[in-house]
């Protein structure tokens, strides 16, 4: 006989599981209308608050993303540079996959494992930490930053080849260089007067831009290129005048929602339904249905009825940004609209897309041992201690095996959506930049800064609002 | 029931195992010990460049050609700007401190204090002028004026992919005649490093 003493030993050793089972967003909630008031500074002591009971040890490069990119948001640029560094170091160190914790993940999920970043973390992490380093007028500190961008995208064409059957085979697009990062280079060598260097660069960021048409389209409306005529951008600094570069970032990054598959089982085949969960609200799952793919009936013979399991995948949805366009008045009276320079959140979507097949495929085959698992023992349960404790095992293993199937929705929440830039030459003094975030025709979100123009001389300002829809 | 819990337990052991933390040990060890972690540039590498450009520079004709235009008199060095150029951020104080002490050591050449340095011993020479004895005060306007300056660049090529890199440093000093702009010496050192990092571990 199946013993109770069994199924209760199953529920102990299942509850441990569930202890770090799902991954918790806690810590996120009330930080967007936060964000769209621009309140930093209580972000940052939401997000301090709650390292160790909603990050730990094992989400640290999660934590230290987060706050780094808060405190660079805050104007808190050393304390910005520290932590954006602890993330790019614990990234490199848990490149080396512990094989103890590679075990976790297959029994349980990929919540076990310690959070080791995404590619464009690894990737735009090196970005604000050169904006950080022009901040603090370390002009040198910010181009070795962008040195490291390019080694590491340099490493992620070699990580996911183009000639890889699989990629080409989907036909994905393919993240091989970042408009961004040349244009960020491009500044940091005009600031050096190395001119040749800086219209390698130039053209380099124009080739980004038109090879990689499936990555270079606009966050608020995917139909739309990210295009730049190449007289849009100099790098010549007009004959006694200097240049303010305006750098904008807009809206926040994207975040990872569960894709839940409910497998329903009829006698003699099974019933699969979606749904996506953004999982926002902490342990208890918002269950409103985003999207609903058609139900699908397999036939599979000799399927025994009425067990109800669920599986997560995860997924990558952008979110769109509030501000539609960013225009920058000077003095009241010179005008121009920045240009979109990176669909930051597309560059996320499409190197996740390179990398999630094998996730998909270890999740499926982890989730069908369980329930193959919890078939087989309910269908003997029923058969020796008859129909009430096969209907009990039947609950039981099946609830276990699908509370355990959640998917990893970790990803680091404070990076912007896309980023936007433009260029004035102006004469030499003071003047007042004022840049407004427009959605249609209102004002949203609008800034002011004074900047001093030197002859000859190049400076970004950096100006952001992080309101998404 | 038996397998069950044994089972369960084994994968209990598992996840227990896998939340562990690890425990720090600390020793002591000589200052001058080559210890390479992430093969990122250390100390071992700024001083090693500095003691083998430093003899190099030291042990060139310009110094004999110095002494003979000036009745044996040492000329008086300083060190200027050593550039990161690299993909790396190095602490350059550290490497300049170590070129300043390897030139001194030598001893073929005089030594002055740096811009940022004199900036200090300017200030209390001005406050020596109204607060210390006539005798003891130092005198303004008296300082040795460098006759040569040393200047530089360290740059890095990387090369990587998942789980190897290879680094390549390359430090370009040149020593140059402040009133002449004479390039008197250039002395490069190179270091290449390969990086590996396991895929897996225990």
């Amino acid at each position: 006989m199946f013993q109770r003493g069994s199924i209760i030993s199953i529920m102990l050793a299942a509850a441990l599981f569930l202890v770090a089972c799902g991954t918790s967003k806690a810590q996120y909630a009330g930080v967007d209308d936060k964000l769209r008031r621009g309140d930093y500074v209580s972000v940052v002591k939401q997000i301090s608050d709650l390292k160790e009971k909603e990050y730990g040890e094992k989400n640290r490069v999660l934590f230290y993303l987060d706050l780094g990119m808060l405190m660079h948001y805050a104007g808190q640029y050393q304390q910005s540079n520290e932590l954006l560094t602890q993330a790019e170091n614990a990234i490199e160190e848990l490149y080396t996959v512990s094989i103890s914790k590679e075990a976790g993940a297959a029994i349980v999920n990929d919540n076990t494992r310690e959070y080791s970043g995404e590619d464009y973390e690894d990737v735009y992490v090196n970005i604000f930490k050169a904006l950080n380093y022009l901040a603090l007028n370390d002009a040198e500190g910010a181009a070795v930053e962008a040195k490291k961008v390019h080694i590491k995208i340099n490493k992620l064409k070699d990580k996911y080849p183009i000639e890889d059957e699989e990629v080409k085979k989907q036909e994905l697009p393919v993240f091989k260089e970042s408009a961004l990062a040349y244009y960020m280079s491009m500044l940091l060598y005009r600031m050096e007067k190395a001119w040749d260097d800086a219209e390698i660069d130039r053209k380099k960021l124009m080739e980004a831009m038109s090879g990689q048409k499936g990555v270079y389209i606009k966050l608020s409306n995917p139909e739309e290129a990210i295009t730049l005529e190449d007289e849009a951008l100099a790098t010549a600094i007009p004959e006694g005048k200097g240049v303010v570069s305006v750098v904008s970032f807009n809206g926040l990054g994207p975040e990872k929602m569960a894709r839940i598959l409910n497998v329903n089982t009829l006698g003699g085949g099974i019933n699969i339904s979606s749904r996506l969960d953004d999982k926002k609200d902490g342990a208890k799952a918002d269950v409103r249905a985003l999207f609903q793919y058609p139900q699908m009936r397999i036939p599979i013979p000799l399927m025994p009825p009425g067990y109800n399991f669920t599986v997560e995948f995860p997924e990558m949805v952008s979110k769109r940004p509030m501000a539609h366009r960013i225009e920058v008045v000077v003095d009241g009276a010179q005008k121009m609209d920045l240009f979109p320079i990176e669909n930051i959140s597309r560059v996320a979507e499409v190197t996740f897309a390179q990398k999630i097949a094998s996730t998909y495929v270890k999740t499926l085959i982890r989730a069908g041992v369980k329930f193959a698992a919890a078939v087989v023992a309910s269908e003997a349960a029923n058969k020796a201690g008859g129909g009430l404790v096969g209907a009990i095992t039947r609950f039981g293993t099946s609830t276990i095996a699908s509370a355990t199937e959640k998917a990893d929705l970790r990803l680091s929440y404070f990076f912007p959506g896309e980023a936007f830039a433009g260029e004035l030459a102006l004469d030499p003094g003071e003047h007042q930049v004022t840049v407004t975030y427009y959605y249609g025709g209102g004002v949203i979100h609008q800034e002011k800064k004074t900047v001093t123009v030197k002859e000859g001389d190049l400076q970004v300002l950096e100006t952001f609002y992080l309101g998404s829809q | 029931m038996k397998k069950w819990t044994v089972l369960m337990l084994c994968v209990a052991v598992i996840f227990s195992v896998s939340c562990a933390s690890q425990s720090h040990k600390v020793t002591r060890t000589a200052s001058d010990e080559a210890i390479d972690l992430s093969g990122r540039w250390n100390d071992t590498d700024s001083r090693l460049v500095a003691e083998e450009m430093i003899r190099d520079v030291l042990s060139r004709a310009w110094i004999d050609d110095f002494n003979g235009a000036n009745e044996g008199k040492k000329p008086v060095v300083i060190v200027g700007r050593i550039r990161n150029k690299s993909s790396e951020h190095i602490a350059t104080d550290v490497f300049i401190k170590d070129l300043e002490r390897e030139l001194i050591n030598g001893g073929r050449i005089k030594f002055v204090a740096s811009k940022a340095e004199r900036g200090e011993l300017r200030s209390e020479k001005e406050d020596q002028q109204s607060n210390a004895t006539e005798d003891s005060a130092k005198k303004l306007a008296s300082e040795t004026g460098a006759d040569f300056m040393l200047q530089g660049t360290i740059s890095s090529v990387t090369d990587a992919v998942e789980g190897q890199k290879v680094v390549f440093y390359q430090v370009d000093l040149e020593l140059v005649n402040i009133e002449s702009n004479e390039k008197v010496w250039i002395g490069s050192k190179k270091i290449k490093k390969v990086v590996e990092q396991a895929k897996s571990k225990w």
